[in-house]
């Protein structure tokens, strides 16, 4: 499978802040990835780099096959960009902006723009500026998906919108994709919604990739441990590496695993507290899979930062 | 192409609305220059004082500025440095989106300006290349906004700044201009402070400016202090705009006059009058000390829109016996350039107007308001280090690429000034300003002459001189000879002698009633009338040759005029002496002995109707009669009495058809036509002077009145109520049937004073008609204003005064006193708190109580 996006050591440095610090990055083909993190990560600026709206300080980024500087109207004419900063042509309404788009694409689909202005159900002669938010961002993926890109980069699509437009957003999305095959990669911080989308999932924390795998992956190895403890039995001073998030109340014990195998966290648990204690697992959500990384990169960070001192 | 021309219709679409108005300004512009006031038929010669009144107007201003928002519109809207822009990630080719800006700014911008500018130019009448040189004029204002545009889109790509990015996009934009050019003229660039040091000097400051530049970029990427960044761009801005302002002001223009002169060079002929030689009248050994000429160039050949300015002047002075003397050279700004290269300092009007081609143009600068160079002297040796006997003087003249040299015989000799008899006038420029509501005549004495001054002469003599000399323009149109004399700044004396110089005359429409120059042939209708002021001169030789009486002008009364009456034997003798034409005399022969008697009867001051100067009068007035109404037409004082008297005695009834065909151009005539009973047959022309005439003169009135006519009356009645003089009035008030039409009217205007007043700055008018008219209330006006102790009010209290004239009757005041006004004055201020009334029997104000002692 060929990678769409290919980012290798990227770094851009505004003065002393680093917005990204060595980031490494593939997104497979046919691949719907998340590009998730909490806000100041750096998702916005690795995307601008990709898309040579900003030069990297260091660092290679390949779209497409090309070097992220060097894109140029023949691979811009694959790319479907969406983002919630998106200055669009407010002056013009859904028909002027479609008909200012068309003649720059070859491969525009009349029918398929047809058929999504259908589905979207937008208002086609209010000019822009007159349109609620996620109407406006309709009319962009719009016009950005009309073509039939190879790759659809979407920044923060969803902020702002109110749920039911947001669910309609996604819904529309979600079939597109599903119908299209295409590549497309999600910056966002609302997971729950990325969920129904991505197959794949990174997760960028101050400006380092914390983690880059499928969803079914992902999902796989992480798993919610509560542990009963046999009365007097002591809380182990340690514990292994894949456990985090270890909390005791009383003879209860809970944790996050992170590399499930079937059968494994009973021999660990009995392992750490002997067989009398009783293991009770439980899948993950992706959100739940977030939250708990993010507290733990919080952690080490700050571990780290008094480890520095 | 195809992603080019749909960029170009989406920003059509887009700035549709600030099309149009770029549209409103442009018609306005044209409008503005080629409208049917700007008269563009008539010749408007350069003229220093307009420099005042010009600029950029905000038209102009306007447009650039609109053409900045229109850039700006169509560049920023899709700007490639915002990193969010929409554009930037589609697949629009650069080439396409620029090509696309390029060609709606182009469309919308450049081309609506070039055409505008060609438009003009041509319907000025320039040939094409200075169509094409002006309209470069305009794309240099033009072009440095879109280069700005560029610049700041360009330079700004990394920069978060709004602010930096403008500066930097401003100063990029300034350089591009220097730039510009450059390519088109290289370093030497024009300015009208052109010479050779200030093309060094601006040379330098390119140099410095780039060094600025270089500077500054270095800053702004390596040491990115914030002080020194700001100092640096403030540096760069205020040495790129007096950069922008006055080196590059148009590079275009400079290298074309250098072309044109270049090739103008071989067939213009440049002369150099030498205007005047002065001799000297030392004060202890008489000798010349010193030859004075003005240095005007004249380019007989060279097109209308150039203006010369001179280099440098030499001379050099070769007696007979070969002693070369030289004057020290002196030296002016070299310069020979199309009249709108100072576009920032005159009117977009004038160019093309330019003068005549043949025409004189003294010395004038784009920024300087002199018109002259200068009355430029020889200084001699000292005196007995020269001899005397015949000798030449050698006159230099350099500009750019002219050289020439003139020539002056002369004869230098000790004693006291000769009078060469050289008297021949030429008109060298005549200009029809309409906007300025005058006509100017610059003119000259043509020829190289001695002429001592008046005063010198005066005051060595204690008479009058025998020559003084005043100018009018007569205007066929108006039927009037008046002129207000500028001399030109050379007037000077040369060791107490002054040389005619050019003169300019100008004639102002300044009343209302006048028609004023509106068509071209107007201009060549034009006299100048040129008058000995001698009280036994001859009518000097005009340019036109129409003779006309010496114009007498009270003005002039207190400073040249003489005030002194030959004696009755005198005149007697005098005109006994004068040659009678013989009876297949010239025109010119009569004209002259005309004038001769009119001289003779200003100089004595009295005459009758059998004054033997009358007789002789109107003994020729019926043979000659076409002469003697030209006369009557722009004389007066004892000339136009005389030359009346002659008319009404002379004319015989069949010649009353001269009169009467005359009539429209000279309502005055009327009273010819009343004093000899023929108003009725001019019934019909009297009665079109209403449609032709916004006012009329007092006779004409009086005849009109004489019809018992509503129409007549009407008329009458409009001008009591609409004009200033009093005219009407006096008429009107003879007329019982239109008593109280005129006590209705004056109250009318009486009461409307303060309207008046702030319409015309004056309420004397309407002040002066209410005191003839008896209304008390306003002679209590004047008494106050009389009080007030205000010179400029008390001056014009006593022109009231006189309109008071004999309507005064106050006990113990003699009845001459009464047209006294330094006496009426006195009574009125002495009478402050008494209480006038006003007696409509007699037509007099009167003390309330001696009204009642009285009656």
């Amino acid at each position: 499978m060929n990678n769409l996006i290919e980012v290798k050591d990227l770094r851009k440095r505004f003065k002393s802040t680093h917005a990204i610090d060595g980031l490494t990055l593939d997104v497979p083909e046919g691949s719907v990835t998340a590009f998730l993190g909490p806000n100041g990560a750096g998702k916005t600026t690795t995307i601008k780099c990709l898309l040579n709206l900003q030069t990297p300080t260091s660092g290679v980024a390949k779209v497409l096959g090309t070097d992220s500087t060097q894109l140029g109207p023949k691979e811009f004419s694959r790319i479907g960009y969406v983002s919630e900063n998106m200055e669009l042509p407010e002056w013009m309404n859904v028909v002027e902006l479609l008909d200012y788009c068309r003649p720059m694409y070859d491969t525009w689909d009349k029918d398929f723009e047809r058929k999504m202005l259908k589905e979207f159900d937008l208002p086609l002669k209010t000019r822009l500026k007159s349109l609620s938010r996620g109407q406006k961002m309709k009319a962009a993926l719009l016009s950005s998906l009309a073509y039939r890109p190879k790759l659809v980069v979407l920044d923060e699509p969803f902020s702002g919108l109110d749920p039911l437009v947001r669910d309609e957003f996604i819904h529309g999305l979600l079939e597109l994709t599903e119908e299209e095959g295409w590549t497309v990669f999600i910056s966002s911080h609302d997971i729950d919604e990325v969920e129904r989308l991505t197959d794949r999932v990174a997760i960028l924390h101050s400006g380092r990739l914390q983690l880059n795998e499928s969803n079914d992956d992902l999902l796989g190895r992480f798993r919610r441990v509560e542990v009963v403890l046999p009365e007097n039995a002591a809380p182990p001073l340690s514990q292994p590496e894949d456990w985090s998030g270890l909390q005791v109340e009383g003879r209860m014990v809970r944790f996050i695993h992170r590399h499930h195998r079937n059968g494994n966290i009973a021999e660990e648990v009995a392992k750490a507290y002997g067989a009398e204690a009783k293991t009770s697992v439980q899948t993950m959500t992706l959100r739940e899979i977030f939250v708990a990384l993010a507290k733990t990169f919080r952690l080490e960070t700050h571990r780290n930062g008094q480890g520095g001192k | 192409m195809r992603l080019a021309w749909h960029q170009f219709c989406k920003d059509v679409r887009y700035a549709r609305v600030l099309l149009l108005g770029l549209g409103v300004l442009l018609f306005l512009d044209l409008v503005q220059t080629q409208g049917w006031w700007a008269n563009r038929n008539w010749v408007a010669p350069f003229d220093s004082r307009d420099l005042h009144h010009f600029g950029i107007n905000w038209i102009i201003g306007a447009l650039v500025g609109g053409c900045g928002v229109m850039a700006f519109t169509a560049v920023f809207r899709d700007s490639p440095h915002r990193e969010n822009s929409f554009i930037r990630t589609r697949p629009m080719p650069a080439s396409s989106l620029w090509g696309g800006k390029i060609l709606f700014l182009g469309t919308f911008v450049l081309a609506p300006l070039v055409l505008i500018e060609m438009v003009n130019l041509t319907l000025h009448g320039l040939e094409g290349k200075l169509v094409w040189a002006g309209t470069w004029e305009r794309l240099t204002l033009v072009l440095p906004v879109l280069i700005i545009i560029c610049a700041v889109s360009g330079a700004a790509e990394n920069s978060k700044s709004p602010v930096i990015s403008i500066v930097v996009g401003y100063v990029s934009g300034m350089i591009g201009i220097g730039l510009i050019a450059i390519a088109v003229r290289g370093f030497g660039l024009s300015n009208t402070n052109e010479n050779v040091d200030g093309t060094v000097i601006r040379h330098a400051l390119f140099v410095l400016a780039a060094l600025l530049v270089g500077f500054a970029i270095w800053e702004i990427r390596h040491r990115p202090r914030p002080w020194l960044r700001w100092t640096v761009l403030g540096s760069m801005v205020i040495a790129t705009e007096w950069f922008a302002l006055y080196a590059p002001t148009n590079p275009a223009m400079a290298g074309l006059a250098q072309a044109e002169v270049t090739k103008l060079a071989e067939k213009a002929e440049l002369r150099l009058p030498l205007n005047s030689v002065g001799l000297a009248q030392g004060e202890s050994k008489p000798g010349l000390t010193s030859i004075g000429w003005t240095p005007s160039p004249r380019l007989d050949h060279l097109p209308a829109d150039w203006i010369v300015r001179w280099q440098r002047c030499s001379a050099e002075l070769k007696t007979a016996n070969g002693e070369t003397h030289h004057a020290l050279p002196y030296s002016n700004t070299p310069l020979v350039f199309p009249r709108y290269y100072s576009l920032a300092n005159e009117d977009m009007r004038s160019i093309g107007g330019g003068l005549p081609e043949g025409s004189i143009i003294e010395s004038q600068s784009g920024h300087s308001s002199r018109r002259s160079m200068g009355y430029r002297t020889f200084d001699l040796p000292p005196r007995g280090q020269w001899r005397e006997g015949k000798a030449q003087l050698s006159v230099h003249g350099h500009a750019n690429v002219y050289q020439w040299k003139q020539v002056a015989d002369l004869e230098l000799k000790r004693g006291v000034a000769k009078k060469d008899g050289l008297t021949q006038w030429q008109i060298l420029a005549l200009a029809v300003k309409p906007e300025h509501n005058q006509i100017q005549v610059v003119f000259e004495q043509s020829g190289p002459g001695l002429q001592m001054s008046a005063d010198q002469q005066l005051r060595r003599s204690g008479r009058w001189p025998a020559n003084r000399y005043e100018f009018l323009i007569y205007d066929p149109v108006n039927k009037l000879a008046r002129g207000q004399e500028h001399r030109s700044s050379s007037t000077g004396s040369v060791g107490g002698h002054t040389a005619f110089q050019r003169r300019t005359t100008i004639l102002r429409f300044q009343e209302g009633s006048l028609r004023q120059p509106g068509w071209k042939s107007h201009p060549e209708s034009l006299r100048l009338l040129v008058f000995r002021m001698d009280y036994l001169g001859t009518l000097e030789k005009t340019l036109a040759t129409q003779i006309s009486p010496k114009r007498h002008r009270a003005w002039y009364g207190n400073q040249y005029s003489n005030t002194d009456r030959i004696s009755r034997e005198d005149y007697l003798r005098r005109l006994a002496e004068l040659e009678v034409p013989g009876e297949n005399a010239s025109r010119t022969v009569v004209g002259n002995y005309v004038h001769a008697i009119l001289q003779l009867i200003e100089a004595h001051r009295r005459h009758h109707d059998n004054d033997p100067g009358v007789v002789a009068l109107t003994a020729l007035a019926s043979k000659y009669p076409e002469i003697f109404l030209d006369g009557y037409s722009v004389a007066d004082g004892d000339s136009r009495r005389a030359l009346f008297q002659a008319l009404r005695n002379g004319l015989q009834p069949e010649q009353k058809s001269l009169v009467i065909a005359r009539l429209d151009e000279q309502p005055n005539l009327a009273d010819l036509l009343n004093e000899r009973g023929w108003q009725d047959d001019a019934r019909e022309e009297l009665f079109g002077l209403l449609d032709h005439h916004s006012s009329l003169p007092y006779a004409a009135l009086k005849s009109l009145a004489s019809f018992n006519d509503p129409k007549a009356d009407e008329r009458i009645l409009r001008e009591v109520r609409e004009t200033r003089g009093d005219n009407a009035y006096q008429i009107a008030e003879r007329l019982p049937r239109l008593a109280d039409r005129i006590d209705q009217i004056v109250t009318e205007r009486w009461n409307n004073r303060s309207h008046h007043y702030r319409t015309h700055g004056s309420l004397d008018h309407d002040l002066a008609l209410a005191i003839r008219h008896g209304n008390p209330v306003a002679l209590a006006e004047l008494i106050r204003l009389l009080s007030l102790h205000n010179p400029q009010r008390g001056s014009m209290s006593t022109t009231i005064l006189s309109t008071l004239g004999g309507r005064l009757n106050v006990p113990g005041m003699d009845r001459r006193d009464r047209y006294n006004t330094d006496k009426v004055r006195a009574v009125l201020l002495a009478a402050r708190d008494r209480q006038f009334r006003y007696n409509r029997v007699l037509k007099q104000f009167e003390f309330v109580e001696a009204n009642t002692e009285n009656n």
